[in-house]
């Protein structure tokens, strides 16, 4: 399976920065980051993995991805300020064309405010376009997510051949993961999520939407960027999504394909898990 | 084995003991005495129905005499809570023993069961068995998020604080809130002894500030014995100022030798150390304990491996001091102590060794791989469910590193959640050429997976089985079907 056809070639390097690992780390995030390091190794390219523990710390002007986890609400309050400080210049990061990922409490942070009920409106660091809002009940939607990204998505472009390889056609056209959060999320008008719900609550559990997507050239932007609720973790099992990542981030050193691997162990979780949470359920 | 010289009057202490416990004994009303008995036969006919007897005793009593179970614990001498993230089980297990080997039988719920209608079931158990021989203290296993409301209807003597890990987030929230409600609840104890670690610096943090007394326990160090485990830490800023802890020594997670450089908070001196002297894998340990301000120490052949069980021990003999066992009276106890159903039970099956384990959140699991990457076992069943009990949200499983047991060992994985699983370990791979064929293979029975992994394991060798708590409850339940185990004690 490992990458024999690539080794020839000069080795490609991707640098990507985990923002505040050691802070924002609730729900296996290191697992979306040994993703991405082995699904490029297997192919022979190296991810260079670089910590970024506080807002002045280094951020390389040749990082091709950028991805900050979830922490608790502690660890979240906590980390806003050094969020905020960082921003700039991981907007610019991206408008070179790096890869953004933000998962949960990431993505929340990342919004334009958190209108909380009891603590007023925390502001964000206004990267993505949406604003979430904490409702007086404190219910939490919690559960498995499954996402339709729709069959002519790049995501489920990504994984099609090694979706059919596997056995489990088909299963490319869906992002899955689990889903626990207070705060209901609300995108600008005209934003693009990840998809649309097919089970479980996604942004607000009233809207349909999951996640905040804008693809590689949207709104002068022109890495690609996703803000998403999913973790468990969010990449293992979704290996198109993980495979896109790369893609996008790989672009610039002229990649356009990636090796299809042998995703039988992906596609059967990825499977298994949609299964589990086929049913509808309520906030609690 | 141990010495002696702490028990400084034994005689006047077990005299304390037992004045302590002939103290107020209440009487019960009639109708709570016909709960009693209805609730002990209910829990005859549920075991007969093959229910387990746990929690339905316990609802129907409460619903013929509510508030029953606060009145048959008024009723006790000394009442320990035996609470925290893991080794709950175990520390009540633990406790139960030195206290009845010294003399103090006492009222467990020893099936793990621990929400407050088991509860009262185990009260109830206890108040139907009639004689003079009725126990006059109970050590309770009880739910964290249940410590608030059973102890403001039932207030303890001792709560016991294992620890405070990060454990089935989909169900319990973000451990913050626990601490929040803890810290509540003992406000409203001021004359219960909280036996907290000095390692864990939220429940340092929390015991200090309660108002009763307190008996902190702590590891002595890291010892001979490399202790450090991969593993994401939960907390670890400090409890006072938000500050990021500095540590001079980590154990499991964020326990260990924590000070904060900001506001100077430090890990308080514990009252009981332990070292861990000498470690043989799933085959036990030797403890040394030593208490503060005094010179001697002792070292006790302990059953139980591991770090996370040498943190139980220290707990248990804390809290039976405590209720007032002499300290060198629970250390003899504790070499002769056994482990609780399921935790490290070792039993024979076709000529192999096999050890039950419960591996439920990445402290426990991570312990697990610890222990069995420094042991001489063969084979290793992982049971990974995603039911209520267990946690629906299994991200955990990347917060664990599997990668000593999964590149040496004969593996097995079954469970509802063993795909997931089973992708982990792909990660974890030296090599991952042609990795579908040398992962381990899924089934869909726990006992299957043990059968499988006991063929493949030459004759005299061992299998440990690490497993969620529904696992651990299905794969028990199949041997105990098949003969090999006795049920579970309720």
């Amino acid at each position: 399976m490992a990458g024999s056809k690539t080794s020839g070639r000069k080795r490609i390097c991707l640098r990507l920065a985990h923002l505040f690992p050691d802070r924002l780390n609730l729900y296996g995030d290191r697992g979306n980051v040994a993703t991405l390091v082995r699904r490029a190794g297997w192919r022979g390219i190296i991810v260079d993995v670089q910590p970024v523990l506080n807002a002045d710390d280094e951020l390389p002007a040749d990082t091709r991805i950028l991805f900050i986890g979830g922490g608790a609400d502690r660890d979240q309050a906590a980390i806003t300020n050094d969020l905020v400080a960082i921003m700039p210049r991981v907007a610019e990061r991206v408008a070179d064309g790096a890869v953004l990922l933000a998962v949960c409490g990431g993505y929340q942070n990342l919004g334009r405010e958190y209108r909380s009920a009891h603590a007023g409106t925390i502001p964000g660091a206004g990267f993505f376009d949406a604003w979430t809002e904490a409702p007086e009940s404190g219910d939490r939607l919690v559960g498995g997510c499954v996402v339709s990204v729709g069959e002519d998505s790049p995501i489920a472009a990504a994984g099609r051949a090694s979706a059919s390889l596997a056995g489990f056609a088909g299963q490319e056209q869906t992002v899955v993961g689990f889903e626990n959060h207070g705060g209901r999320t609300f995108l600008g008008e005209g934003r693009q999520p990840l998809g649309s719900v097919v089970s479980g609550f996604g942004n607000n559990a009233r809207d349909g939407a999951e996640g905040i997507m804008a693809q590689p050239g949207d709104t002068g932007r022109p890495g690609f960027t996703l803000g998403t609720y999913l973790h468990g973790p969010l990449l293992p099992r979704n290996p198109h999504l993980a495979d896109y990542i790369l893609l996008c981030a790989l672009a610039e050193s002229g990649v356009t394909e990636l090796e299809p691997l042998d995703d039988r162990d992906e596609w059967a979780a990825h499977a298994s898990f949609a299964q589990r949470w086929q049913q509808s359920r309520q906030p609690r | 084995m141990f010495l002696t010289g702490w028990s400084r009057d034994p005689a006047a202490a077990r005299a304390r003991v037992a004045a302590e416990m002939a103290g107020k004994r209440r009487r019960l009303t009639l109708t709570d005495r016909v709960a009693v008995a209805l609730g002990r036969g209910s829990a005859f006919a549920s075991r007969r129905l093959g229910h387990g007897g746990s929690s339905l005793p316990g609802m129907f009593a409460e619903r013929l005499a509510p508030g029953i179970g606060g009145r048959l614990a008024a009723r006790l001498d000394a009442l320990a809570f035996v609470t925290g993230t893991n080794g709950k089980t175990t520390t009540t297990h633990l406790l139960s023993q030195l206290l009845s080997a010294n003399g103090h039988p006492a009222i467990t719920n020893r099936s793990g069961a621990n929400l407050g209608q088991s509860i009262t079931t185990s009260l109830l158990a206890a108040a139907a068995r009639a004689g003079t021989s009725t126990p006059r203290a109970a050590v309770l296993e009880c739910d964290e998020f249940a410590l608030p409301r059973l102890s403001a209807q039932v207030p303890p003597s001792v709560i016991v604080a294992t620890n405070l890990f990060r454990d089935q987030l989909d169900r319990y929230g973000e451990i913050d809130e626990i601490e929040r409600r803890w810290r509540r609840a003992l406000q409203g104890l001021p004359s219960a002894t909280i036996v907290a670690p000095a390692d864990d610096p939220r429940l340092a943090a929390i015991a200090t500030a309660a108002p009763g007394p307190q008996r902190l326990f702590g590891l002595a160090g890291p010892g001979p014995v490399g202790l450090e485990i991969g593993l994401t830490a939960d907390s670890e800023v400090c409890p006072n100022c938000g500050r990021a802890l500095d540590y001079q020594w980590r154990t499991i997670g964020h326990l260990g030798g924590w000070a904060c450089a900001g506001c100077g908070l430090r890990r308080p001196e514990p009252w009981l150390s332990v070292e861990i002297v000498a470690s043989h894998g799933f085959a036990g340990q030797v403890l040394r304990f030593s208490v503060a301000s005094e010179d001697e120490s002792a070292d006790v052949d302990f059953a139980l491996p591991g770090v996370s069980n040498a943190y139980n021990a220290a707990a248990a003999v804390c809290a039976a001091t405590a209720m007032g066992v002499p300290l060198s009276d629970a250390l003899a106890a504790l070499a002769a102590a056994d482990s609780a159903w399921g935790r490290y039970e070792t039993f024979e099956l076709e000529g192999r060794r096999v050890i039950l384990t419960l591996g439920k959140n990445p402290a426990s699991l991570g312990e697990l791989v610890r222990i069995a990457a420094a042991s001489d076992i063969d084979a290793v069943m992982f049971v990974m469910n995603d039911g209520y009990q267990d946690g629906q949200d299994v991200s955990w499983y990347w917060d664990v590193n599997p990668a000593p047991l999964v590149n040496r060992l004969r593996c097995a994985i079954s469970g509802s959640r063993s795909k997931d699983f089973r992708l982990r370990l792909k990660y974890e791979l030296d090599e991952p050429g042609d990795a579908a064929d040398r992962l381990p293979p899924t089934y869909d029975e726990p006992v299957a997976a043990l059968d499988a992994l006991v063929h493949d394991t030459p004759a005299g060798g061992t299998v440990v089985t690490m497993a969620t708590y529904t696992g651990l409850l299905r794969l028990r339940a199949a041997l105990v079907a098949r003969g090999v185990l006795a049920p579970m004690p309720v």
